[in-house]
């Protein structure tokens, strides 16, 4: 059979050489304007919450960067572990995407920086708590987590609304109203709002961190929540998805000398240990990057939650790469609308997924309306009023990012993804994807960026030439590296199969 | 094995020696091949002579072959796109109606607004999973019965299963069979044209 496919088809580049240079050259100096953007405007000199900006804006693109590295690693395990073909002729994409995570990992060292230093600046307990400060603080709030009475009712007219808590660290105001907690529910919603509204800032507030201070909990969490510890696991995370990122592209790219299927096999027994492992490390990764920015929030699906929005982003990519290359004639005759078409179909199948998990975490939470979970919520707006909730006063525009990323992340994508049509026109599925890079982004900004100063509006300088220098950095990278190699697998055995591939 | 130059178009002689079931008319003709090639350039010809009502049958699914026969794209999906969203406003209405509304004058069946966990009565947030599920159970639905119904399903005789030679087609041999009923269809003509693309038999379905 495989002489009715011939494994080169003939008018197509295949190597980048110095074509490259037409987005590397580019890329690598929108990177080091936006790094430079970002630490005069964020690091050298601080806007309103200080250093802490700079941090939050650097950790939102980081993650959405390694989010794009570990989607396409995600891709390749399967892909290896199942022994597809279909994939071959966009498999080089994937790997390089993949074996840049080393270069991501670099470029964490300033959160490891920020971790290390011990001032709080990014996560709230990454503190040196032997410090004054913090056993002053301990002192304080010995008694953060009392539910009091005056805690404002959820406005019933609103479909979004938590259940709202406001923690206070005095149990003889909490004592003498409870007894008229019970009464609480029928108060009518514009005394609650007043109320709340003027109520004085309890104990344990603190300007910069909000209420996620420290507490019994923080002491609880100390032994996996420390600065050390942290530095240790985020080293051993990125060593891990290097291995991994690393063992395939190299096996790939020995495939490319000699054709010999023993290395396919070696991928498949490699892929079933690492889809493993990368299973662990990526929730790993989200829990502890993103999920302890808020030390009292937990949700055991986050890291479902993170790596489906991983997997949507390293398609998306994978799609605008396919298209920038072709139009520059390369691969032109190697990747077709098929494979373009089930992209398109596992980006809209992801897309769903990550509703199917957003909604999830939002719901449970929503209805078990406990006092560690809902403030995450009502920074972002979930319950989509002005009200003050637990000390914070969400400013409005991360609700309406939360209600942009319903719709334009889920709702709007789901609908236009749906249709076959789409899928298989170069130029809507291109825009479909450049689409949910854009949301994908704004996701994890809105997973990060909430946290800083409790639920204050930022979206400014340091966040654009953070996500600029970044982004920057990782096309600069991913280009270079895709110029030294072949743009798609030489001899792969299942190479035929790939090229002859057809949807029915 | 013998590959005839100018196969005749022939009955199947079994029909012959059939006493309980009397042929009564011709309702195809069938032509038989030994290759996927040849069966594919075969029914190329075909749909450019013009024909609609044919098959191609093979024992095993053939890339590309829907174009080649002029198989337009299934309505299935618009079938189950139309049943989710049915599912969706199903679910939407009932988990609204039920939980949020009390309409004193419907007596029993004006609905009773209902506190839970001390939410809001038109918590759509709630009713989500409801509302996803049954949008899921309706598609289903449409999927399955819309594709049993639009391949006139179930079928339990079809006269092309008389014909001994056509057991070959879950084995080794490809057919194409068109229907009498064709537009185009003319014993001479129809019979001269697959005779020109070189098969190894022509029968006679009758039925």
């Amino acid at each position: 059979m495989a002489s009715n496919h011939p494994t080169t088809k003939p008018d197509e580049k295949l190597y980048l050489h110095e074509a490259s240079g037409a987005v590397f050259f580019p890329a690598a100096v929108v990177g080091a304007v936006g790094i430079l953007l970002a630490v005069v405007f964020g690091l050298i000199t601080p806007r309103d919450p200080g250093v802490g900006r700079f941090y939050h804006a650097y950790l939102v693109s980081l993650a959405f960067i390694m989010a794009i590295s570990l989607g396409s690693l995600f891709l390749l395990l399967v892909m290896h572990l199942l022994k597809a073909g279909w994939n071959v002729t966009i498999r080089r994409i994937l790997e390089t995407n993949a074996a840049a995570i080393p270069y991501v990992g670099l470029l964490a060292i300033p959160i490891l920086v920020s971790v290390l230093s011990q001032n709080a600046s990014l996560y709230p307990w990454a503190v040196d708590l032997k410090s004054d400060e913090a056993k002053a603080y301990k002192a304080k709030s010995e008694h953060a987590f009392v539910v009091p009475a005056d805690a404002p009712v959820a406005a019933a007219g609103s479909p979004l609304s938590t259940g709202t808590f406001i923690v206070s660290a005095d149990p003889a105001h909490a004592a003498s109203e409870a007894a008229g907690h019970a009464e609480g529910q029928s108060k009518d919603a514009a005394h609650d709002k007043g109320h709340g509204a003027h109520a004085p800032k309890p104990v344990g507030y603190h300007a910069k961190y909000g209420y996620k201070d420290f507490g019994d909990f923080t002491i609880a969490k100390q032994p996996w929540l420390n600065p050390y510890f942290f530095a240790v696991r985020i080293v051993v995370y990125f060593a891990i998805w290097t291995l991994l990122a690393r063992w395939l592209y190299s096996a790939s790219l020995k495939s490319d000398q000699t054709g010999d299927p023993e290395i396919n096999k070696t991928l498949t027994k490699r892929a079933a240990i690492g889809i493993m492992l990368f299973a662990l490390t990526v929730t790993g990764g989200a829990f502890d990057l993103l999920m302890s920015l808020d030390h009292h929030w937990y949700s055991t699906i986050f890291g479902v939650y993170f790596f489906a929005g991983a997997v949507i982003s390293a398609l998306a990519s994978c799609i605008v790469i396919v298209n920038v290359l072709q139009r520059g004639g390369f691969l032109t005759r190697s990747v077709t609308t098929e494979h373009l078409h089930d992209l398109g179909k596992l980006m809209f199948a992801f897309t769903f997924f990550w509703g199917y998990v957003a909604f999830s975490q939002f719901m449970l939470q929503w209805y078990a309306s406990i006092p560690e979970t809902t403030p995450w919520w009502a920074r972002r707006g979930a319950n989509l009023s002005s009200e003050e909730i637990n000390g914070s006063v969400p400013d409005g525009q991360y609700g309406a990012i939360s209600l942009v990323l319903l719709f334009g992340h889920l709702l709007i994508p789901f609908a236009f993804l749906l249709s076959r049509h789409i899928k298989r026109s170069r130029e809507l599925l291109l825009l479909g994807a450049g689409w949910m890079l854009v949301m994908c982004w704004l996701d994890i900004y809105w997973l990060v960026m909430p946290e800083l100063d409790n639920g204050k509006f930022f979206l400014g300088l340091p966040e654009i030439g953070a996500a600029l220098g970044l982004i920057g950095i990782f096309v600069a990278v991913v280009t270079r590296m895709l110029s030294n190699h072949p743009l798609r697998p030489l001899k792969d055995p299942r190479l035929p199969e790939a090229l002859a591939f057809h949807n029915i | 094995m013998s590959i005839l130059e100018q196969p005749s178009l022939t009955r199947d002689p079994s029909l012959d020696a059939s006493v309980d079931i009397e042929p009564t008319e011709t309702v195809a003709v069938m032509a038989e091949y030994e290759t996927v090639q040849d069966v594919v350039d075969a029914a190329d010809t075909v749909r450019r002579a013009g024909y609609t009502r044919f098959d191609v049958h093979s024992p095993f699914p053939i890339h590309g072959v829907d174009g080649v026969v002029g198989i337009r794209m299934t309505k299935l999906p618009w079938i189950v796109l139309c049943c989710g969203l049915t599912g969706l406003a199903t679910a939407a209405f009932i988990t609204h109606y039920a939980n949020g509304f009390e309409i004193p004058f419907l007596g029993q069946f004006g609905g009773y607004k209902y506190l839970i966990s001390g939410k809001p009565y038109l918590s759509t947030a709630a009713f989500i999973p409801v509302m996803f599920e049954l949008t899921i159970l309706f598609s289903a639905f449409g999927a399955v019965f819309g594709m049993l119904l639009l391949n006139g399903l179930p079928m339990h005789y079809n006269p092309l299963l008389r014909s001994h030679r056509f057991k070959r087609v879950t084995d080794d041999r490809f057919f194409i069979v068109i229907e009498t009923g064709d537009a185009k269809y003319d014993e001479v003509q129809t019979t001269q044209l697959l005779r020109s693309t070189k098969p190894v038999a022509l029968e006679r379905v009758e039925d």
